[in-house]
C-alpha cells in the first residue's frame, strides 16, 4: 500500500494532438478502443492501493465527469477514499487558460493538499503510458533519502523521437542535475517520465516558491531550479512506455499493442487497468464480416473486414468495407464498401459516401468529431 | 421505494436438473448466457429499466454465486436511497424450524415480513430463469387500468406446443375465466409465462390462508391462482409479444446463444433504451491475432482469437489456440481450447480446458454436448 496522495497532471504546449484535442484534454483520449488515456494513472495508482487521487485539467472536463463518475469503477472505495476531478477555473479570466502552467492549478488547491492525510504525493501524467506500481517507487524514493525522486526510461532513438520532451542530465549516482528538453541532438537520453514522488511539504513549498518566481513556471522549472539544492534522483523504468506527444506517436502507440506480446502490459489479472463500462453487448460478426490483428470493443457490429486495427465501442462497419491500420474511436459508422487506411476516426463519425480514405503510415489521416463524410 | 409502488419478487431457487453440470454447483439464474450475462441479468435489468427499485431475490439451490453476485445492485443501477437487491434465502423463524421453501408461493409466504416492511401497494412475482425483455412498468399500468386483482403475463406459443404449458383462457377483453395446467386438450394458446402482479393486501391474505392449509403445494400455479379464480376476483392477462425463452435444457440454451448470431435477432441485447446490465469484467477489447479468424460470432471483451471461430458465442476470458477449429459452440468464461483442437456443437462450462489436439463434439451430432470438466487428447 502506498500511502500517498495521487496526482494527475496535464501537460504543456509541447504536447499537442491535432484534431483529437481540439474538442477534449489528453487525459480523455480514447485508447484501445474502450479505455480513456486517464485510466491507466488511475489503475496504476489503484492497483498500488493508493485511493486518494486527484485528476488535474486544463480544457473541457465535461467528458470526464461523464466517464470518471465517483471512481468506483476503478477500485476506489467510495468512503474512505476519493477520486477528485480539478479543472483549472479562473473567475478573473486572467491568463486564458492555454497558458496556464500545472502549478496554478496546484496552487488553486493547495489548501486541499496541505490538508491530505497523506505524507507523500506522487504526481504522474497522462501522456506517457506505462504499468508499474507506485508503492515499490514509494519503498525506492524512501530508502534512497532523496528529497524528490523522478521516474526516467533510456532511449536510444532520441533524436528521432521525444522531440522536446523532457530528458533528465544524471550524474553517475542517478543524481539529477538539470532537466532540458530533448532537441534531438544525441541518439541516448534519459526521458523523464513526468513522474515524481516527494514529500508533501516539499511539494507545497515548490509551488509557492514557483510561483513567485513566474507565473509561467511549471513543476519541472522549478525542479530544475531545485536540483543543486534539493537530493532529486532517478529512478529507471525498465517496462515499455509510449510517449504520445503528436497524433502520430497517438495513432502509433494505439497499435503497437496488436501483438499477443505487447497487449500483455495491459491484461494482467494481477493489474488490471479499469474503465466505466457502457452495458453494450458483445460484439457481433454478421455476413461475411471478420477481423484480423485487431482489438474490437463491445457493442460493435462488424460486417466488413477489419485488419491491423482498433476498433471503438459501438461502431458499425459495413458490409464489404474494409479497415486497415485504422484506429476507430466511439459510436463510428463505416458504410458498406468504404476503404480505410491510416485512418483516426473520431468519436461519432459516419463514412457515409466516400468510396476512399487513405492517410499514410507517417501521416495518419484524421477525421474529425461528429463529422459525416 | 416510491416510483411505482411495485416490488418484484425473483423466483429464483430453483436446481434447474436438466442443465447437469452447469447447475451441479451453481444454481440455474447464475448460469451465463449471451458471452456476458447471466440468466439473472434479465429480470434484474427489467426490474431496473421498468422504475422497479426494489427486487428481492429468492435463492435456495446452490446459492452461493447467485447470493454473491445479486448482492451487488450497483450492477443494475439499483443501488439508490429507497432501492436494493436483497437477497432472501429461506430462514429460521420464531415458532418455526429452519426450513426450505416448499413452493413457490411458499417461497414469498416466509418472506411476509420482508414485504411488510417495504409495504408495497403492487407485488411483481418473477422467475430467474428465462431470457426476455419486458417492460414491467406496462404490465402495472395494463393491471392498474382493468382494475384487476391478478394479472398475469401470458405469450401466444405454437398450439402443438400448448399442452405443455399452463393455458389461459380468457374473454375478449382479456379477463381470465379459466387456467388449464398442461391440458391435454388446450383451448387457447396463450401460456402463462410465470410473472404475476398482484395487489399486496389481497396477496397477503390468500399466502396467510394458504399458508396451513392440509394438501396445498404451495404453489402459484397450483393453488393461489385458482384459488383467486374460485373467489371470483378479476384475473387479467397482458399479452407479450417478442422474444422470451426457457433456457431450462441444454439445447435450449445452446439455442438461446445461437439466435444471438442472427442479425435480426428479436432479443437484441444492444438496444440503448433497454440494456442488459451486468457485471463488468475489467478487460481489453476482445483481439483477433494474426492467425485467427471468426465468422458470425457474437464475442466479449477479453477473449483472445487465435484459431478459426465460426458461429460461437465466447465469453471474457476465452482463449482459443493457433489452428483450433470452433463451430457452433458456447464457450463460456475463461475457457482455454488448446491449438489444433476441434470443437463442435458443444457448451463448454466456465473454466473448461480442452487440451491441444482434442476432440469435442461432432458437426453432425444431433445432440449438444454439454463439457464440464478438461478434455484430454483421445478423450
Amino acid at each position: 500500500m502506498a500511502s500517498a496522495l495521487g496526482i494527475i497532471s496535464y501537460n504543456d504546449s509541447t504536447v499537442y494532438v491535432q484534431g483529437l484535442q481540439q474538442h477534449r484534454p489528453i487525459a480523455s483520449f480514447s485508447f484501445l478502443g474502450r479505455y480513456r488515456l486517464v485510466d491507466i494513472p488511475i489503475s496504476n495508482m489503484t492497483n498500488s492501493g493508493m485511493d486518494d487521487i486527484e485528476v488535474y485539467l486544463n480544457g473541457n472536463p465535461r467528458s470526464l465527469f461523464d466517464h470518471m463518475g465517483d471512481g468506483r469503477q476503478y477500485n476506489i472505495n467510495s468512503k474512505h477514499g476519493s477520486l477528485s476531478l480539478i479543472p483549472l477555473y479562473k473567475e478573473t479570466g486572467l491568463g486564458t487558460s492555454i497558458y496556464a502552467s500545472d502549478v496554478e492549478s496546484y496552487y488553486d488547491n493547495i489548501n486541499n493538499i496541505r490538508e491530505s492525510k497523506h505524507d507523500y504525493v506522487i504526481i504522474a501524467p497522462v501522456n506517457y503510458i506505462y504499468v508499474t506500481n507506485y508503492a515499490e517507487l514509494l519503498q525506492q524514493h524512501i530508502e534512497s533519502g532523496a528529497d524528490i525522486s523522478i521516474l526516467y526510461k533510456t532511449t536510444v532513438v532520441a533524436n528521432e523521437k521525444y522531440i522536446n520532451c523532457d530528458t533528465l542530465n544524471l550524474n553517475k549516482q542517478k543524481g539529477v542535475e538539470s532537466i532540458e528538453l530533448n532537441v534531438g541532438r544525441y541518439k541516448k537520453r534519459d526521458m523523464s517520465l513526468l513522474t515524481y514522488i516527494m514529500k508533501k511539504d516539499i511539494f507545497i513549498s515548490l509551488i509557492e516558491e514557483a510561483r513567485k518566481v513566474s507565473r509561467m513556471y511549471w513543476l519541472k522549472d522549478i525542479i530544475n531550479d531545485k536540483c543543486s539544492e534539493l537530493d532529486v534522483r532517478g529512478i529507471p523504468y525498465r517496462g515499455k512506455v509510449y510517449c504520445i506527444n503528436d497524433l502520430k506517436t497517438y495513432f502509433d502507440a494505439n497499435l503497437d499493442v496488436l501483438s499477443l506480446e505487447n497487449m500483455k502490459m495491459f491484461s494482467d489479472p494481477n493489474w488490471p487497468i479499469y474503465t466505466n463500462t457502457s452495458d453494450t453487448a458483445p460484439v457481433v460478426y454478421i455476413g461475411e464480416g471478420t477481423a484480423k490483428q485487431s482489438l474490437i470493443s463491445n457493442g460493435s457490429q462488424i460486417a466488413g473486414t477489419v485488419e491491423h486495427s482498433i476498433i471503438g465501442r459501438s461502431c458499425k462497419i459495413g458490409k464489404g468495407a474494409k479497415v486497415v491500420n485504422c484506429v476507430i474511436t466511439e459510436d463510428v459508422e463505416i458504410a458498406p464498401n468504404a476503404i480505410l487506411q491510416n485512418v483516426i476516426i473520431d468519436k461519432h463519425s459516419k463514412i457515409l459516401h466516400k468510396k476512399e480514405l487513405v492517410g499514410q503510415d507517417y501521416e495518419p489521416l484524421y477525421i474529425g468529431r461528429r463529422e459525416k463524410i | 421505494m416510491e416510483q411505482n409502488n411495485m416490488v418484484a419478487m425473483i423466483l429464483a431457487g430453483g436446481r434447474g436438473t436438466r442443465l447437469y453440470d452447469l447447475t451441479k454447483k451453481n444454481a440455474k439464474p447464475a448460469v451465463y448466457f449471451g458471452g456476458k450475462y447471466r440468466i439473472i441479468d434479465f429480470p434484474l435489468s427489467n426490474c431496473a429499466n421498468s422504475d422497479i427499485n426494489v427486487v428481492g431475490v429468492l435463492t435456495q439451490y446452490e446459492p452461493v454465486t447467485l447470493n454473491a453476485y445479486v448482492g451487488q445492485g450497483q450492477r443494475w443501477g439499483l443501488d439508490t436511497t429507497g432501492s436494493g437487491v436483497y437477497v432472501l434465502p429461506p430462514s429460521e423463524k420464531d415458532g418455526t424450524k429452519f426450513g426450505v421453501y416448499k413452493g413457490t408461493a411458499d417461497a414469498i409466504t416466509q418472506n411476509i415480513d420482508f414485504l411488510d416492511n417495504v409495504d408495497p401497494e403492487y407485488v411483481l412475482i418473477l422467475s430467474g430463469d428465462h431470457i426476455y425483455k419486458m417492460d414491467y412498468a406496462d404490465m402495472l399500468a395494463t393491471h392498474k387500468a382493468n382494475n384487476a386483482d391478478l394479472t398475469i403475463a401470458v405469450m401466444p406459443v405454437p398450439w402443438e406446443e400448448a399442452s405443455r404449458f399452463g393455458i389461459m383462457n380468457c374473454d375478449e377483453d382479456g379477463r381470465i375465466i379459466e387456467f388449464e395446467e398442461k391440458p391435454a386438450q388446450p383451448k387457447s394458446n396463450l401460456a402463462s409465462m410465470g410473472i404475476y402482479i398482484f395487489n399486496w393486501k389481497q396477496l397477503r391474505k390468500a399466502l396467510v390462508a394458504d399458508m396451513n392449509r392440509e394438501g396445498s403445494n404451495h404453489d402459484f400455479g397450483k393453488d393461489i391462482i385458482p384459488d383467486f379464480l374460485n373467489a371470483n376476483k378479476r384475473l387479467y392477462s397482458y399479452r407479450f409479444e417478442g422474444y422470451w425463452k426457457d433456457v431450462g435444457t441444454i439445447d435450449s440454451l445452446w439455442e438461446a446463444n445461437m439466435d444471438l448470431l442472427n442479425k435480426n435477432n428479436e432479443l437484441d441485447l444492444d438496444d440503448p433504451n433497454w440494456k442488459i446490465y451486468t457485471e463488468d469484467i475489467p478487460a481489453l477489447p476482445h483481439y483477433i491475432s494474426e492467425t485467427g479468424s471468426v465468422k458470425k460470432c457474437y464475442i466479449n471483451q477479453g477473449a483472445i482469437i487465435n484459431g478459426d471461430v465460426k458461429e460461437c458465442v465466447i465469453s471474457n476470458g476465452v482463449v482459443v489456440g493457433e489452428g483450433a477449429d470452433v463451430q457452433k459452440s458456447v464457450l463460456m468464461p475463461g475457457v482455454k481450447i488448446g491449438a489444433g483442437a476441434k470443437v463442435y456443437r458443444a457448451i463448454l462450462a466456465e473454466g473448461v480446458k480442452v487440451e491441444e489436439g482434442a476432440t469435442v463434439g461432432s458437426i453432425n451430432s444431433k445432440e449438444i454436448t454439454l463439457v464440464a470438466k478438461n478434455v484430454k487428447k483421445g478423450e
